[in-house]
């Protein structure tokens, strides 16, 4: 059985008298440790995907297992144990807490699991040891994404969901956070979705899912990954 | 028509937004609530006083004469410009004994058409022997209509036995039944009137009106205590004030001649009478004088008349006491001739024999004697005849004799017998006698002579004692006469006794009239004198002009109205502050939601005109709004609530609205500027900016370590999210300025109306339970002497008493104050405890010193060793210098010893005695049987004092309860509102934090222990600033007898917080559920 099923998940929003179907009957599987990217124009369904991955959305129907348990029916006070012990997210915009520093962000994520990482050490691995004391206003955007994937990766997750992580950020550093995030999954084993509308990125994934109206339309698995230095875009 | 979309935004965005404008409408209906409802609220009391005072045809001026007024004094003050009418009227002070009680009632006389009076119960009188009073007097003196009472006042009244007929309501005490205002002062009783009541005019039997009622021209078209309406009274005033003199000149005229006429025909009478007393009291002397000589003559003659009766018992005495020596005698010879014949009787009892046969038997034989010589002859001697011849010539001594040397021979004794003739009586005895003779002569001879010489003293005696009898017949004859005339005597002298108590009566019956006389002429005399120094005490009369304000009721009524105005002054400005800055939040908050909305209309092209209308057409629709509502609220419903609450303590029957719009346009104006004003403030920073900047997302608040973590001793121990708090405290400066702004504000607000609460209702209980501490007040009436005293107080549960002077008559620079003099200042101590305000160290009362409460300092300006001058109600001024200032609350008091009253005022006369009781609940008992005795003119608990003063404070005390109502209504609000804009500034760090995993208690207590922190910032900082408003406020709402306490109980304080932070935890327990509804997925969208 692989690691994370995802299982003819439909899920319907009600905006008044409408039905809006964001997911349909998608199906999908990931195994441990895998670097997967999640492709899609906007309104694919990628982000519902995502929500209901991260435990910030329930489904309709379906059924979603992830390392065996069956959070399909789970209740809000296991959605937010299971957010807080087995999820990391990566915004798009970072969402770090302002007043707080790069160290404390990532202190403030860790407060809440019991098995989780050093946070200075964490920092250390994604290069900020000399910004820990800074402020978010203080940082540039990559090295705010950098703190916020560290923040992702200390609480040590099950699984590592990141939103359009390069989407405020320019070339370079988009690159730069893309290494970071490949190397967390090849060193760390971790389990990465990058969710992206970016095509170029794809050829780094072990797997590439493709949404198109609410479906995992196209699902390819890469058997030479290539290194985030070679793509270019 | 071309549609303006910007005002469809607008009226879009407060559907969209409902909350944030129902914020804005509650603040700004508060602040306006507020505002205009304490604004109106006393000129609404005024103009409901105003109708009923026009309706009644109140006086606008009244006049009172020490001396009265007379027609001549109507006519001329009619005569004067702007005058409209003149009601000439009676009014007097008099005791009315009730079914309980002596009570003060102001009578006055009823006029139809001045100061009219309403019936409530009953009707009015038809005749003099009936009377109106107040509902109160039936309340209180537990009396019905057709009960009888009666006026102690024979002069004034024709009748003063009268029926209660009716209950009326008298415009001129617009008290109500609950105040303790009484209803003024007088000179006599307790020097307080208890009750109005009302009779015909024709039952007063004065000569001259006591007062006189003035209405003015125009001045009904004025509203009372308005400037117009105080313009017109002073103008009539001063007129007034110039006839005065004149016109007091020529009352005093009348009056001296009135007087000293009848002193001059008076004088006159009364010395005729008395010249023909003198005429009648002569005559009397006379015929006294006369029986005096008569009864001295007698009394000579009665005395003379003694002496003799005197002699002449002694004489009879005298001759008593010879006729007793006499008879002694008498009786020793009698008893000597006794004893000699039993001594013989003894001798001869042998031979059986008695004296008495002895003498018998020698009688016989001396008798037989001649017989016996004749037998002895012998016959036939020639010469025989011769011889017998011879015997018979023989005296019978010669006889004896013979017989005798005859029978000294022995032997003729038998020569005897034989001759002695048998038939001879005693025969027997004087043969025997013989025979003894014969046998022993010399015997014999010697018992004869014994029994002749006994026979002799028995003659003599009997003689003696026929002499005896005589004498003794002749001294009661004498002693007959002597009584006789002894008794005639007597007789003499009772009657001369009679004579002389007839006399002495008349005699004292005399010195009486002549006494009566004198006592009667130096008393007419005094009199005279006593009538010519009175004419030369004639005050000279006083005129005193009144207008409204004078009036104790109206002045405190428009007090009480400036009171709640003076609130107006400084209660709305802290709401309108308030709302000000929540308004403010709330506008620049949803100014920044709409940046890019902003940015997008400049783009197309709108100028900043356009969107400043946006935001103002907002603010404005909802400020003016709520400032409708709340204007209305004010308006109409609040000044209503108000006037109820004062109702306890004023009887004005109706209300009326005052329809001057100014202060409400004012109210609503303030509110539109202020709120209006701060949207513009905020939108001026937005539109400066270009749509493009406009357009990206506001740079968020940056970060920024603050002072606390440079003390890493305290820094490092705080908790992860403690950290976070105290960093966003710092970070929105802004919002945390105005959050601890609108608490303090509210805080301030709410401690201010606790704070009044406490400062009012702590009176009494300091007032009667620590300056004053007794149980009954006792008041007596005026001719109370040391003994009545002993008599009253004689009670066993009596434990303390303070005897006092109190005058509530007197006034100072126009207030009026209590008069308190103890007898012994010695007493005092426990009961009226005189303190210092601050050192609360015990005062001493110095001799023509006084000391004076310290309320009472402040309003008349007054330091220690300053002096004052009171005035009484007749208008003498007395000099005193103060040498203490004295804690106080309820009152205003002036003290002074006893010797410093006698000296400087009047005699000193006990009137009303503080007593303390062993046990409260004896209270009723002692209090009956003080009753009972008829010196004793009423029994007040301090019980009843106490609620006296609770009524009195009542109504304000209700007016700050809608106070802190309200403040608790705003601070509500403002709690609410800036939570609501807390959350809704932080929704994305929100939504983060639910990603993150933070459960919905941990984001609640993320998010509350920020607001609760800053409450309780608020909250202390507010009960400092409350204690200031607090000060602030009681200063200006103080009324003019009473000192309010400007001490706020720590109950206020915890009550305070307790209320402002149970308003944050409600909050807090409504914005969780705003909380719950965030959607993370709000932190995937990008910044908006």
């Amino acid at each position: 059985m692989a690691y994370i099923e995802f299982k003819n998940v439909d899920k319907i929003y009600k905006m008044g008298e409408v039905l809006i179907k964001a997911l349909n009957k998608a199906s999908f599987e990931i195994e441990k440790g895998e670097l997967v990217v999640i492709l899609g124009p906007s309104g694919a369904g990628k982000t519902t995907c995502l929500n209901i991955l991260g435990g910030m959305d329930s489904l309709t129907s379906g059924k979603v297992i992830v390392d065996n348990k069956d959070i399909t029916n789970y209740k809000n006070k296991e959605l937010v144990m299971y957010r807080r012990n087995d999820i990391g997210f990566v915004f798009q915009f970072y969402n770090l807490v302002q007043n707080l520093t790069a160290l404390e962000n990532v202190e403030l994520a860790v407060q809440l699991c019991k098995d989780h990482l050093d946070p200075k050490t964490i920092l250390n691995k994604v290069g900020l040891q000399k910004r820990m004391d800074n402020f978010p206003s203080q940082l540039s955007g990559g090295e705010q994404q950098r703190v916020a994937i560290a923040r992702a990766i200390a609480k040590n997750p099950k699984l590592l969901l990141c939103d359009e992580p390069t989407g405020a950020l320019d070339y370079k550093t988009g690159k730069q956070i893309l290494k970071l995030l490949e190397q967390t999954a090849r060193k760390e084993n971790m389990t990465v979705i990058i969710i992206t509308h970016n095509a170029a990125i794809a050829p780094m994934a072990d797997k590439v899912i493709k949404f198109k109206n609410g479906k995992a339309e196209d699902i390819i698995i890469n058997k030479n990954p290539k290194s985030v230095d070679e793509i270019e875009w | 028509m071309k549609k303006n979309r910007i005002n469809t935004t607008s009226v879009r965005e407060i559907k969209h937004s409902f909350k944030r404008f129902i914020s804005l409408v509650i603040m700004s209906m508060l602040g306006v609530l507020v505002f205009v409802g304490i604004k109106m609220s006393a000129p609404d009391m005024l103009m409901s006083l105003d109708k009923y005072y026009d309706n009644k045809n109140l006086y606008d001026i009244k006049m009172i004469s020490t001396l009265g007024f007379v027609d001549d004094d109507i006519n001329n003050i009619k005569a004067l410009d702007g005058i409209k009418e003149v009601y000439p009227s009676y009014s007097k002070d008099v005791l009315v004994k009730t079914n309980k009680q002596e009570v003060v009632s102001k009578v006055i006389s009823i006029t139809d058409d001045v100061n009219k009076i309403d019936v409530i119960k009953g009707r009015m009188p038809k005749n003099d022997g009936e009377i109106v009073v107040e509902e109160n007097f039936l309340k209180k003196e537990n009396m019905k209509i057709n009960d009888k009472v009666r006026l102690l006042d024979d002069n004034t009244f024709k009748k003063t036995y009268l029926t209660i007929v009716g209950v009326v309501k008298s415009p001129l005490y617009i008290n109500s039944d609950a105040s303790t205002i009484k209803r003024g002062n007088t000179n006599i009783g307790t020097g307080k009137i208890d009750y109005y009541t009302y009779v015909l005019k024709d039952n007063f039997n004065i000569d001259y009106y006591t007062e006189v009622y003035l209405t003015l021209n125009n001045a009904k078209d004025k509203l009372t205590d308005s400037k117009d309406y105080n313009k017109l009274v002073n103008s009539a005033l001063k007129k007034i004030n110039k006839v005065k003199p004149d016109l007091q000149k020529r009352r005093y005229d009348d009056i001296y001649n009135k007087i000293n006429n009848e002193i001059i025909t008076n004088e006159q009478e009364k010395n005729a009478q008395f010249l023909s007393a003198k005429k009648e009291l002569d005559k009397s002397k006379n015929t006294l004088d006369n029986a005096k000589i008569k009864l001295n003559d007698a009394n000579y003659y009665l005395s003379s008349s003694l002496n003799e009766l005197n002699l002449y018992s002694e004489k009879l005495n005298a001759s008593k006491k010879e006729l007793d020596d006499f008879k002694l005698k008498l009786d020793d010879a009698s008893n000597e001739i006794k004893t000699a014949q039993s001594a013989i009787n003894d001798g001869l009892k042998p031979y059986n024999f008695t004296y008495d046969d002895v003498k018998n038997a020698n009688d016989q034989l001396r008798k037989a004697y001649r017989s016996i010589m004749v037998g002895l002859v012998p016959k036939d001697i020639e010469n025989y005849d011769e011889v017998i011849n011879i015997i018979n010539d023989m005296t019978d001594d010669e006889v004896n004799e013979w017989m005798n040397n005859y029978m000294e021979d022995s032997k003729n004794i038998d020569k005897m017998i034989k001759v002695l003739p048998p038939q001879s009586s005693s025969y027997n005895e004087i043969v025997v006698f013989l025979f003894m003779y014969k046998q022993n002569k010399e015997v014999m001879k010697i018992l004869i002579d014994k029994i002749d010489e006994i026979e002799n003293s028995k003659a003599q005696y009997d003689l003696n004692f026929a002499l005896y009898n005589n004498l003794l017949q002749e001294y009661n004859n004498a002693k007959i006469l002597y009584n006789n005339r002894y008794n005639e005597y007597q007789n003499k002298v009772s009657s001369y006794n009679n004579s002389l108590e007839n006399y002495n009566n008349n005699l004292n019956l005399y010195n009486e009239k002549v006494k009566e006389y004198y006592d009667s002429k130096k008393a007419f005399d005094l009199q005279i004198i006593e009538a010519k120094k009175k004419l030369d005490e004639i005050p000279n009369p006083a005129w005193y002009v009144y207008d409204r304000l004078d009036d104790s009721n109206y002045a405190s009524y428009i007090d009480d109205g400036n009171s709640v105005s003076n609130l107006s002054k400084v209660f709305p400005t802290i709401f309108f502050i308030v709302a000000i800055l929540i308004s403010l939040i709330s506008m620049s908050r949803m100014v920044e939601d709409d940046r890019i909305l902003i940015g997008t209309l400049k783009s197309l092209g709108f100028g900043n005109k356009h969107i400043r209308k946006k935001y103002l057409l907002y603010s404005g629709i909802a400020t003016f709004l709520g400032g409708i509502i709340g204007a209305c609220l004010g308006f109409f419903i609040m000044p209503v609530f108000i006037w109820n609450i004062y109702k306890i303590l004023f009887d004005v029957p109706s209300f009326s609205y005052d329809f001057n719009p100014l202060n409400t346009i004012l109210g609503i104006l303030i509110s539109v500027i202020c709120i209006c004003g701060t949207t513009l403030i905020t939108i001026k920073n937005v539109v400066k900016e270009k749509p493009s900047e406009l357009m990206r997302p506001k740079a968020p608040e940056n970060g920024k370590r603050v002072i606390l973590e440079k003390i890493p001793f305290i820094w490092n121990k705080l908790k992860f999210s403690n950290k976070i708090t105290v960093r966003n405290l710092f970070r929105y400066k802004k919002r945390v300025l105005m959050t601890v702004g609108g608490i303090l504000g509210c805080t301030a607000l709410m401690l201010a109306g606790f704070g009044i609460r406490d400062s009012i209702v702590g009176i009494p209980n300091k007032q009667y339970g620590e300056i004053f501490n007794f149980d009954q007040m006792v008041y007596l009436t005026d001719d109370v002497s040391f003994n009545d005293e002993n008599e009253i107080f004689n009670n066993e549960h009596i434990v303390k008493k303070l005897n006092t002077k109190m005058d509530a008559s007197m006034k100072l620079n126009g207030y009026d104050i209590n008069l308190f003099v103890p007898e012994d200042v010695n007493d005092m101590n426990g009961i009226i405890n005189l303190k210092d305000l601050k050192t609360k160290k015990k005062l001493n009362l110095e001799n023509n010193k006084v000391i004076i409460t310290d309320k009472l300092a402040e309003l008349t300006n007054k330091k220690v060793n300053d002096k004052i001058k009171l005035i009484s109600s007749d208008n003498k001024t007395y000099e005193f210098t103060i040498s203490a200032i004295s804690e106080n609350y309820a009152g205003n008091y002036v003290f002074m010893n006893k010797q410093t009253y006698e000296k400087n005022i009047n005699s000193y006369a006990t009137n009303i005695v503080y007593i303390c009781l062993d046990d409260i609940k004896y209270e009723e008992k002692t209090s009956k049987e003080l009753l009972k005795n008829p010196k004793v003119m009423s029994v007040i608990s301090s019980d009843i004092t106490i609620n006296g003063i609770n009524d009195m404070l009542k109504s304000l005390n209700s007016v700050v309860l809608i106070l802190i109502i309200l403040s608790g209504a705003l601070s509500f609000v403002v709690l609410y509102n800036l939570s609501y804009i807390n959350i809704s500034e932080r929704k994305r760090e929100i939504a983060t934090l639910k990603v993150l995993g933070f459960t919905d208690k941990e984001v609640d207590k993320y998010i509350t222990k920020e607001t609760i922190i800053l409450t309780i910032i608020g909250i202390i900082l507010g009960l400092i600033f409350g204690i200031f408003l607090t000060n602030v406020i009681i200063h200006t709402i103080e009324i003019k007898s009473v000192r309010f306490l400007h001490n706020i109980k720590i109950y206020s304080f915890v009550m305070t917080s307790f209320l402002i932070l149970s308003f944050a935890i409600i909050v807090n327990k409504i914005i969780h559920y705003a909380l719950k509804k965030i959607d993370m997925i709000e932190s995937l969208k990008s910044v908006e």
